[in-house]
């Protein structure tokens, strides 16, 4: 089966470099200091952000800076196979990586001696997996009021055959490569780059360039998700 | 034990000199340390040095039933542990950062790259294919454990040759011991090799060095881990942030590692091709791992000994150093009247040399035990009179 | 009902509707080069705008004002703006660095997304959600997560456990005396972990842990905030409603800024606001077995439970639809609930608590 068909459409009837339809709320919940929710295509993940707070272990305690954990977690049913545990060896890998992005992105000498926690579930998985939760974190920690640098997107890139395509699904990617980058959009910088499974170096660079463009089209649509969140809420908040 | 917390002014110094263009061990900022291959008596056994760091992977296989997604295709499993050994801050048991990490960058180096052809494990279809089962141990951390870890494991699996195998027609599956049939090697398309580079930062200008050693890494800013093969492909890319990147320096890092894994996979290739060979040379069928390279304490004084006895037997036969001489017969006079005494010669070296006695209890010592043997002859006997003389010395 | 699906939508409509604050919800984008806002009591010039995280904040012409950053904060009677977002057009200097920004190569970016306010040279901006940052005064409500020698550590909803120093107790009795070392011994019969206490937040250190202190007229305040100085007192108070007492966390912003924290409500229970989000809830105790010392440990009506109950969860629906808490808001949904018949479980559900809070807002616009 072709990833690509003859007349140059996906599988799911899109144009290779053309996003999945993407839709997030923030402030789902009222207990965490901040919470959102992402879809992209069928990818659905949540996200909530506890803090800034009191460390909990003393011996982690960075008196320069806060300490940022991430717990990455996946529902059995997020996938096809039904997954045998929530949190293995791959979902602690993928929570170091999104732990470290958000490392560069949160102005952690504002908050020494403190701690912030982000725990992501996973609802559904089909691709684009560790860009899902990097955008979710990224909406958490803005809705928690957060101080950052600039807001984080990320976004998975492929190559087939000699056609770059932006946002794969777990079909496209098993055949392929996926390469996640994630960016601050103001800036342009890049926080993370991941690649898994081959590509060949020639074909770095447009996969890298298409990804990147993928990231500004989702800030985007996040910046706006938020704004209509600042507004509604300003709106009611200051009516009082 | 807790992790020793890096100074201020080691950090300070660290970071300073390399912005200065100075690495502690005076490498270039591209240069990677010494790799060593060391491969044991067993086939898939290898122990990488890259310069202190050293990993030690082992290759084994066994008969299973195929995954139902892939009747086909050979099992891979890799597992790495990590233990107080290499690093006494490491926790034994649990579960740390580094393993998941480099766990990791070995499953997508090795595993989904699929460098290693899984079809040729194959022996009867859904019925029974080898698994191969990697085990890497990290025996000492001093730095860029990704690329030691990977080194280890390709060379494990290059140099791995799995028991011959034959079906019977009515399907039963025979393995050969090795002294039956030889062995038969595994595939390996393409070599993948693992580059880590680390980021330092000072404002707006970012240096890039290659293979950080354990202090480096406690300073750095920002890592980058690049698996390649000598064919140009990427087999994964770790960016693991901490640190914004212009895009056009990680490209640009990405690059320059391709002309470095070549010269890396060959290395490999060579070591292992060379080992084999060697072996071919030998009659003798492996059997254990023989540790090589690896020297105690007590070899190593001894070893120590031996160069110095030599030189001096040297100086002794020019004449360079009648002095020694001289001093002999003095001390051989005192050892004389205690030997009747039959004093019990249990005293330590090292607290018998404090005393100007002490190189005469030695000879005392071995003049005894000579006298036991008794069919020593003189030459020997001066040499193991210097010989006891010099360990006391060199224990001072 | 999932819980990614907000009834938010409805509110604007509700707002719309209201005809008392016309010119509120001009939500067009205006080229605005000098913006005034219709404030008696402040002659400071506030930009009150939107504006996300890492966007640049436009600097607008300096103008002559007056207050501090504090005072130029959220609430108040000002209308909001929206300003389309500009290059700055001055660059300014490190001193007009607010909260909320940060410069990058000259240039002030914002670093939350929230409210822009600025009051003279000072740009902050401040996120609609933040743990309780702190100011000094406040009333804050906390509970005790740990004991050390001379102090307890406070969970007030900040990033840090605040402090609470034997010394700035009050001792029970009211006896004036210093701390021995059999007072720090004695702590744990004092305050121990668990526990809640009202205090007030005395200082704000360096690294920003809040200094807490629990006596009254130190300063020579009036205590007008009830009960809140003499701690012996309040924790009487505790023990005998302990069974009917609640706490309610809901995001600081959203307490109305009050200078008297402490309520006694007409439908009989005291309600602590703290200004850190913390609201205890707790039957009215009359007030001659307040000045007393004895532990009453009376059965608590059903009524009384009741009562509680509803007010809790009328609290719970006003944070929910982001309405600002305040006593007004609070006995405004109190008394709707009321008069819609919803029992007190029913306010639970979220299509009942969406109703309460229109309703709410209806009756509390009239």
């Amino acid at each position: 089966m072709d990833v690509i068909s003859p007349e140059g459409l996906r599988q799911d009837g899109r144009t290779p470099t053309c996003l999945r339809d993407i839709s997030c709320r923030l402030g789902l919940y009222d207990r965490p200091n901040g919470s959102a929710y992402i879809e992209i295509g069928n990818t659905k993940v949540l996200a909530a952000v506890y803090g800034p707070r009191e460390v909990r272990s003393l011996s982690k305690q960075n008196l320069d800076e806060c300490v940022i954990q991430c717990e990455m977690s996946r529902i059995a049913a997020c996938q096809g196979e039904r997954v045998r545990r929530p949190r293995d060896q791959r979902t602690r890998a993928l929570s170091l990586q999104i732990a470290g992005v958000f490392h560069a992105a949160i102005r952690k000498t504002k908050y020494p001696g403190s701690q912030i926690d982000i725990y992501v579930q996973v609802l559904q998985a089909d691709g684009g997996v560790t860009s899902a939760c990097i955008n979710a974190s990224a909406l958490a920690l803005i809705h928690a009021g957060v101080e950052l640098m600039d807001y984080v997107v990320s976004c998975t890139a492929s190559i087939n055959k000699t056609t770059p395509i932006l946002d794969v699904t777990q079909q496209e990617s098993v055949t392929g490569c996926e390469v996640t980058v994630s960016m601050l959009p103001n800036k342009g910088s890049v926080v993370s780059l991941d690649c898994a499974h081959t590509l060949h170096l020639d074909q770095l660079d447009e996969v890298v360039d298409l990804a990147m463009e993928g990231c500004q089209q989702i800030y985007k649509v996040m910046s706006q998700e938020v704004e209509t969140y600042l507004q509604d809420k300003n709106a009611v908040m200051s009516h009082q | 034990m807790k992790e020793v917390p890096l100074s201020t002014c080691e950090r300070t110094s660290l970071v300073s000199s390399i912005h200065a263009g100075l690495r502690y061990d005076h490498r270039k900022f591209m240069e990677v340390r010494d790799i060593t291959l060391n491969f044991g008596k067993d086939f898939g056994s290898c122990s990488a040095t890259l310069g202190e760091t050293r990993v030690l992977a082992q290759v084994t296989c066994e008969v299973v039933e195929p995954r139902p997604s892939r009747p086909n295709e050979g099992k891979l499993s890799i597992a790495v542990h990590l233990s107080p050994m290499a690093a006494p801050h490491l926790e034994p048991g649990r579960t740390n950062d580094i393993v998941d990490e480099l766990q990791q960058i070995l499953d997508r180096n090795i595993k989904e790259s699929r460098c290693l052809d899984l079809e040729s494990l194959c022996i009867q279809a859904e019925e029974s294919v080898w698994q191969l089962r990697l085990d890497v141990t990290v025996l000492n951390h001093a730095g860029n454990l990704g690329d030691a870890c990977n080194l280890a494991s390709v060379a494990a699996l290059r140099h791995f040759h799995r028991p011959d195998v034959t079906v019977e027609a009515d399907g039963r599956v025979t393995v050969h011991t090795l002294e039956e049939r030889q062995p038969i090697p595994t595939f390996m398309r393409k070599v993948p090799v693992c580059l880590t580079y680390a980021f330092f930062m000072e404002g707006e200008h970012c240096i890039t060095v290659m293979d950080p050693t354990e202090q480096e890494e406690r300073v750095m800013c920002g890592r980058l881990v690049v698996g390649l093969n000598p064919h140009g492909e990427i087999t994964s890319l770790l960016f693991p942030g901490r640190m914004m990147m212009e895009k056009e320096t990680l490209l640009s890092c990405i690059r320059k590692a391709f002309t470095k894994a070549k010269s890396v996979a060959e290395t490999v290739q060579q070591a292992v091709e060379d080992d084999l060979t060697q072996r071919k040379t030998v009659s003798v069928k492996p059997r254990g791992y023989e540790v090589k390279n690896l020297r105690s304490d007590t070899d190593y004084n001894r070893w120590l000994i031996d160069q110095r006895v030599d030189k001096r037997k040297l100086m002794i036969e020019e004449n360079v150093m009648p002095m020694e001489e001289e001093m002999q017969d003095p001390f051989e006079a005192n050892v004389q009247q205690p030997e009747d005494s039959e004093d019990s010669d249990v005293n330590p070296p090292a607290t018998s040399s404090k005393t100007p006695l002490g190189p005469s209890s030695h000879k005392k010592k071995k003049k005894e035990s000579v006298m036991a043997n008794g069919s020593e002859e003189e030459g020997d006997e001066e040499e193991e009179e210097v010989k006891s003389k010099l360990t006391a010395e060199d224990l001072l | 009902m999932t819980p990614y699906q907000q009834g938010n939508k409805s509110q604007v409509t509700v707002s719309s509707s209201s005809s008392s604050h016309p010119g509120v919800w001009l939500v067009a984008e205006l080229e605005v080069s000098e913006l005034v806002c219709a404030s008696v009591r402040r002659i400071a010039l506030h930009v009150n705008t939107a504006t996300t995280t890492g966007k640049l904040i436009f600097g607008a012409k300096r103008e002559a004002g007056l207050g501090t950053g504090e005072e130029g904060g959220k609430c108040g009677a000002y209308r909001p703006w929206w300003v389309c977002k500009r290059p700055p057009t001055s660059v300014l200097s490190p001193q007009e660095r607010g909260h909320g920004t940060y410069m990058e190569k000259g240039v002030q970016v914002a670093s939350v997304a929230g409210c822009v306010t600025r009051v003279n040279r000072l740009i902050t901006v401040t996120p609609l959600r933040q743990v309780y940052q702190g100011a000094v005064g406040d009333t804050v409500v906390g509970r005790i997560t740990r004991v050390q020698n001379n102090r307890w550590k406070v969970d007030v909803n900040s990033r840090l456990d605040a402090e609470l120093r034997l010394s700035n107790i009050q001792l029970p009795g009211g006896e004036q005396r210093r701390c021995s070392v059999e007072d720090e011994r004695d702590m744990r019969a004092l305050l121990t972990e668990g526990d809640l206490v009202c205090v007030e937040v005395q200082k704000i250190c360096d690294d920003g842990l809040l200094r807490l202190a629990a006596r009254s007229n130190k300063f020579g305040k009036v205590s007008d905030l009830h009960g809140q100085g003499s701690l012996a007192r309040y924790i009487t108070q505790q023990i005998q409603c302990l069974t009917a007492s609640t706490l309610v966390a809901v995001s600081p912003s959203l307490i109305a800024q009050d200078k008297q924290r402490m309520h006694d409500l007409p439908c009989g229970a005291r309600v602590v606001f703290g200004a850190n989000g913390y609201v205890y809830i707790t039957p009215t105790v009359p007030q001659e077995q307040a000045s007393t010392y004895i532990v009453n440990f009376e059965e608590v009506p059903v009524e009384v439970r009741k009562t509680i109950g509803r007010l809790r969860n009328c609290l719970k629906l006003l944070a929910h639809h982001s309405i600002m808490i305040s006593p007004t808001s609070v006995m405004t949904a109190y008394d709707t609930s009321i008069e819609l018949e919803f029992e007190v479980r029913d306010l639970l559900k979220l299509d009942v608590m969406q109703d309460v809070a229109l309703a709410a807002v209806q009756s509390m616009n009239k």
